[in-house]
């Protein structure tokens, strides 16, 4: 459904600017899923004056105009045979764009043109291209057309909730924001007595100048007395100015006030009333199906285009005006939700309506163009003869408003939604009207809707209102009373909301507070919320209309409730697991010699750890700064007892003290492996593993956690093996190290067998880890181009390096650069290696030709001979 | 029958026998050139075309092509029977023993303790709790003080607690976490807290380091109904929908009333037997009401709230969940045992599994 922001601000006021009011909108529970700005276009037209007109020396049909648009004057040629000196008309001056073409300067037939004079149809206002289009005589010069028109507007495109039938017109989307910023709801006062007077609407202002003592009686600010007092005194005064009524008794500047903004009752004040019984009559045979029918009877209109406000609304919702009689129950239905139908009396056999199911294969044409054959569930409105109307759904064409039609019969009902929904379905027809009714309107809302109707029509279309109204409303629903315990809500939410709080929530939405007690307060629901029916329900609206995000969220400490850490770990562990590893716990304890044994320096960070002052044994006087010591206690464990190609891990705290309170503890995750990279297979020979079994552990487990950009550096770990070991930092962060262990401290700890380590920092880790997910790349649809590259260089130089600048050298295209082969032996000099890599070519693009890889190969290799003095193989 | 004819027959036989004996597709190959190549027979007999009467030669040709046809056939059929033949002998060759072992990297496993925490935080998770940690090494305050522990109860004895400093100790319960969940979150408040812990006594059935796994509720309205719910659901998800617990008034300082929480033994269900050592019982930890002075202390107005906690030593878990016979056993780390717990036996899978 549309919602126009500025028909919208007829019912409240709304202080919101239209983004505002659509973030307002989404967390009411309307979502908005479009939003269009009506009238943007037009702002670059402008009103100008035409101050004179000649004809143009060179072309019959062309004329030349001097315009005026209210700062200077430009000379425009103007072929509409309608344009006259005097007129105001859009101008789309230079510079303007019109559809797909932009406004230039221009010669016509030899006479310069600044600008264009524009018809409705090129401004995109209506298909009318019968000359250009002449505005009002009273329209400033040099305004915007977008202001002139007043069709600037915001219009949202919202999906309303099944739920939630009372949304689907502007008043019902109105009270829910009243409701929700706690302003009033301005509804239209709706009167079809002559006795109440609609103050707000679209009802002729009241001149106190003019209006005679009838009508002066019937606004409620003046009353009888008044009116007679207004009256009298302009009788003897010849009164001019509104301002002198002020010398009347009984008036003072407020009744004034009000009554100057007071609206005169629409339609003729008539001291008898015709009645509607006596030119029409209602059958309702089937109340299940439809529980209330109305119809109203307005005498004499005159059919004819909407006035221009009335075609605007419909516009900017989306509707196409068709006829004042059709746009005002299009514009009701839109205003208040409820969708009605209008008849042409006179196509009424024998004057009566006929509420009844079809008949099996009774034929109805329908105001589609369509000949529907109905079925015996279909329910139709029909005179004495026919189907005028698929109930709910569809007119007929039979009796629809014409050109010709003089009397019009109202109908407004309430069907039941599973029927509307069957024979919509069945018939594949689908219309605003039965849109609704299959949401389940209101009975109460179908003589409101009616009401509102009769007023629109006699102001739009003329005409009288027969007095009285033909109802069949047998069965009145009970209305439906939830009693809201307080307590309940408070506790539920965990909000405390006052009392009067939840009151004003709740009638702001229609609630009627009945009754209180102790316990409860006891409401009575709106006919326009069928879906209230308990405590629960409220309770929704109450936070609802309270903010969902103004409850109170927990204040989560992130060192005590780390959610993010608890799962990092427990990844970290799966994927170690995954990799062959065994989990170990170890006491948290450490032996202070282990600390020589690991080489540590005095003022390594591990040495401070803290030290117990009354341990179990003096092997366990400390909290362990490292989980080296314990891990490798385990493994000399299980090699002592056969198991000698291990994989072992442990993840827990590690501690630190210097001069504080507590002491730092972080969780740390350290490894060990030795023996063969598998088990025996009877499918080759066992190979023990090497530091790159161990380094691809760490690549696993960083890429398992999200880490593609480690930096790999050589390590100054004091107990790994010099040159076998490397530093990882993320982002210039040291998050831990990979290395083979150093024989002597291995011999410490009583260990032989050559073992390798990893050493991390989950805390580093967890730091380190992109806050978010990865996000889809889009797969190239161009094939990749593999090349090969073999050259030898110097030892000194990294593979990672080389790596890097061959990837630098166009990374857009040059998207991988993976090492496949190492060689040294006798072709290759002493001091040197041989390096093979393949480098893959890829475009998002295009497809990658040789004329394109050649030159940026050749690139590559003279980037590595600069930079790495290599040798092509 | 002219005497060319009894030829062509004569060497169709022929043909037909020697592709009969060819015994693989590359003596087929030779069989076959030799008679339909160039220098065939067949291909000879087309010479003897000339001297025939005119009237005969098409005769005579049209029957020398037949023959060509039919050990043509022949030839195909005996190549097709061939090939199958060898497809029939590669398969045997290569028929593999599908009860070898298959390649893979083995497996490894997490240790008991890790399996039986996991399993009960995802017991509590999904029954709402959040997960909370504090320090290890903890304040006076925090474990004693707060935890309304008199400063003569016989816990703060040094021989039971691990001090680093005179007020700063390796702390003897989760229960610190409690408070530091109270002192820093509003009610209502629901987490657990795992942990190690730290006592300074060490036999077959203690280890100086354990770790223990506390549960805290706090809100208004919390009620000793809720909490006896709550427990009995957690030991059932836990240990089993057959395991009833029972609470033992007891005392804790910093709970009231307090009590300590048995479980059904696992192993005899009730009837008595080693493991609960006759009573068909076994002691899980302990729970208790929140006692209003640890709620004064954390600044939470016992008028207004209330709450429980209940707590328990993990390895305990481990133990009875998995049937590890010896606490030591599990600070050992011989891969031996290790291997044993490979697969994980997640809530929907674990003991506590009934629906
Ligand atoms: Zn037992």
């Amino acid at each position: 459904m549309k919602i126009s922001y500025s028909w919208l601000k007829e019912y409240i006021d709304l202080a919101l600017t239209p983004e505002e009011l659509q973030e307002r909108l989404t967390f009411s529970g309307i979502e908005v899923e479009a939003v269009e700005r009506l009238g943007e276009h037009l702002g670059q037209f402008i009103a100008a004056r035409i101050q004179s007109k000649e004809p143009h020396p060179n072309a019959d049909r062309l004329s030349v105009c001097q315009v005026f648009d209210g700062a200077q004057e430009f000379q425009v040629v103007c072929g509409a045979p309608n344009c006259a000196a005097g007129q105001i008309v859009p101008l789309a001056p230079v510079g303007a764009q019109l559809g797909d073409f932009v406004i230039k300067k221009a010669k016509l037939r030899g006479i310069e043109s600044f600008g264009m004079i524009c018809s409705e149809k090129e401004l995109g206002l209506s298909d009318n291209q019968d000359g250009i289009m002449v505005l009002p005589e009273d329209t400033p010069v040099g305004q915007s057309l977008a202001d002139v028109l007043k069709l600037r507007d915001v219009v949202f495109e919202v999906e309303i909730t099944p739920n939630r039938a009372d949304l689907l017109g502007m008043i019902g989307v109105a009270r829910d924001l009243a409701a929700q910023l706690g302003k009033p709801l301005k509804l239209p006062e709706i009167d079809v007595g002559g006795a109440r007077v609609m103050r707000y609407g679209y009802g002729r202002k009241l001149d106190l100048r003019t209006a005679d003592e009838k009508q002066l009686q019937t606004i409620p600010d003046i009353g009888p007395r008044r009116a007679n007092y207004i009256a009298e005194y302009r009788r003897t005064t010849g009164f001019e100015n509104p301002e002198s009524l002020l010398r009347v008794d009984k008036i003072g500047r407020k009744v004034l006030a009000a009554a100057q903004g007071s609206f005169l009752p629409f339609g003729e004040v008539q001291e008898v009333w015709q009645s509607i019984h006596e030119v029409l009559k209602l059958d309702n045979r089937d109340p299940e199906r439809c529980p209330r029918y109305t119809a109203r009877f307005i005498r004499n209109v005159t059919v004819g285009p909407s006035p221009e406000w009335l075609q605007d609304r419909l516009r900017a919702v989306g509707l196409r005006p068709i006829n004042n009689i059709v746009d005002v129950t299009n514009f009701v239905m839109y205003e208040m939700g409820h969708p009605l139908h209008a008849f042409d009396y006179d196509l009424v056999a024998d004057k009566t309506i006929v509420v009844r199911r079809a008949d099996e294969g009774e034929e109805f044409s329908a105001l589609d163009g369509e000949t529907y054959k109905l079925a015996t569930d279909d329910l139709v409105i029909a005179d004495a003869q026919k189907p005028i109307a698929l109930a709910g759904v569809i007119g007929g064409e039979n009796s629809h408003i014409t050109s010709a039609t003089r009397d019009v019969v109202i109908e407004s009902a309430s069907f039941l939604y599973s029927g509307v929904r069957r024979t919509s379905g069945r018939h594949k027809i689908f219309t605003d009207s039965a849109f609704r009714f299959e949401r389940d309107m209101s009975d109460q809302s179908a003589m409101l809707a009616s009401e509102r109707c009769a007023q629109l029509l006699i102001e739009v279309a003329g005409g009288t209102l027969y007095s009285g109204v033909l109802d069949s409303w047998p069965s009145k629903p009970q209305p439906h009373c939830v009693s809201l315990r307080p307590e309940r809500v408070r506790a539920f939410l965990a909000v405390d909301i006052p009392d009067r709080r939840l009151i004003r929530y709740l009638e702001a939405l229609g609630c009627r507070l009945l009754s209180r007690d102790e316990a409860a307060l006891n409401f009575e629901m709106p006919y326009w919320r069928k879906d209230l029916t308990r405590e629960i329900d409220l309770i929704e609206e109450i936070i609802r209309l309270h903010g969902y995000n103004n409850v109170p969220r927990q204040t989560v400490d992130q060192e005590i409730m780390d959610r993010v850490g608890f799962v990092l770990r427990r990844v970290l562990a799966d994927g170690l697991v995954a990799d062959g590893f065994f989990e170990v716990v170890n006491w948290a304890f450490c032996d202070p010699e282990a600390l020589d044994w690991l080489n540590l320096a005095d003022e390594d960070r591990r040495r401070f750890a803290p030290r117990l002052l009354n341990p179990v044994g003096a092997r366990f006087a400390l909290m362990q700064p490292t989980l080296l010591p314990g891990l490798l206690k385990c493994l000399s464990y299980n090699v002592n007892h056969g198991n000698r190609d291990l994989r072992l891990f442990e993840m827990t705290k590690v501690f630190f003290r210097q001069d504080m309170h507590l002491a730092e503890e972080e969780y740390c995750l350290s490894g060990l492996i030795c023996g063969n990279r598998e088990s025996v297979h009877w499918d080759g020979d066992p190979a023990p593993v090497d530091f790159f079994d161990m380094r691809g552990v760490v690549e696993g487990l960083l890429e398992h956690i999200g880490i593609e950009d480690a930096e790999w550096s050589v390590s100054q770990e004091p107990f790994y093996m010099q040159g076998m070991a490397a530093d990882i930092a993320i982002g210039g962060v040291t998050v831990g190290s990979v290395g083979r262990l150093d024989t002597k401290v291995l011999e410490r700890f009583g260990i032989e067998t050559p073992v390798f380590a990893f050493d991390l920092s989950v805390k580093a880790l967890r730091q380190s880890q992109p806050s978010s997910h990865e996000e889809f790349r889009p797969i190239s649809k161009y094939p990749p181009v593999l090349r090969d590259i073999s050259f030898t260089l110097d030892r000194r130089f990294s593979v990672e390096e080389v790596t890097k600048a061959m990837r630098a050298v166009q990374p857009d295209i040059i998207r991988e650069v993976r090492l496949f082969d190492q060689f040294t032996g006798k072709q290759i000099a002493a001091g040197k290696r041989s390096l093979s890599f393949g480098l893959h070519f890829h475009s998002d693009a295009k497809t990658l030709t040789d004329d394109y890889i050649d030159p940026l190969f050749a690139r590559v290799v003279k980037r590595l001979e600069q930079a790495f003095e290599i040798e092509m193989r | 029958m002219n005497p060319q004819n009894r030829q062509l027959q004569e060497i169709v036989a022929r043909a037909e026998g020697e592709i009969g004996q060819a015994a693989n597709l590359h003596d087929l190959q030779l069989v076959k050139s030799r008679w339909l190549g160039k220098k065939s027979e067949l291909q000879g007999l087309m010479k003897l075309l000339g001297g025939l009467p005119k009237e005969e030669r098409p005769a005579f040709g049209q029957r020398v092509n037949q023959a060509k046809s039919q050990v043509g056939a022949c030839v195909r059929l005996r190549e097709e029977t061939l090939k199958e033949a060898d497809y029939l002998r590669t398969l045997e060759e290569r028929r593999l023993d599908i009860t070898m072992p298959g390649r893979r990297r083995q497996a490894g496993a997490l240790h008991p303790i890790t399996l039986a925490t996991r399993f009960i935080e995802d017991v509590c998770i999904s029954m709402g709790f959040e997960v909370a940690e504090g320090p290890d090494i903890e304040d006076e305050y925090h474990n004693f003080d707060a935890l309304n522990t008199p400063d003569d109860h016989p816990a703060r004895d040094l021989s039971d607690t691990f001090y680093i400093e005179d007020d700063v100790l390796l702390r003897t319960q989760t229960s610190t976490v409690q408070i530091r969940v109270m002192e820093t979150h509003k009610p209502p408040i629901r987490i657990i807290a795992p942990g190690r812990c730290y006592r300074n006594d060490n036999d077959a059935s203690h280890s100086p380091v354990f770790s223990q796994l506390e549960a805290l509720v706090v809100d208004k309205g919390v009620t000793f109904a809720d909490f006896r719910d709550t427990v009995d659901i957690f030991t059932k998800r836990v240990f089993g929908e057959q395991i009833e617990s029972r609470f033992r008034p007891h005392f804790f300082p910093f709970t009231e009333p307090s009590a300590e929480l048995d479980i059904l033994c696992s192993a005899c269900k009730g009837s008595g037997c080693n493991v609960c050592k006759g009573s068909g019982w076994l002691e899980l930890g302990g729970a208790g009401m929140v006692d209003p002075n640890v709620f004064r202390a954390c600044g939470i107005d016992p008028e207004v709230y209330s709450g429980y906690a209940f707590g328990f030593g993990i390895e305990r878990v481990a133990m009875l969940l998995l049937g590890i016979p010896d606490m030591r056993m599990l600070f050992e780390n011989d891969v031996r045992m290790l291997r044993q717990f490979r697969s994980y036996k997640g809530v929907h899978q674990g003991s506590g599994a009934s629906s």
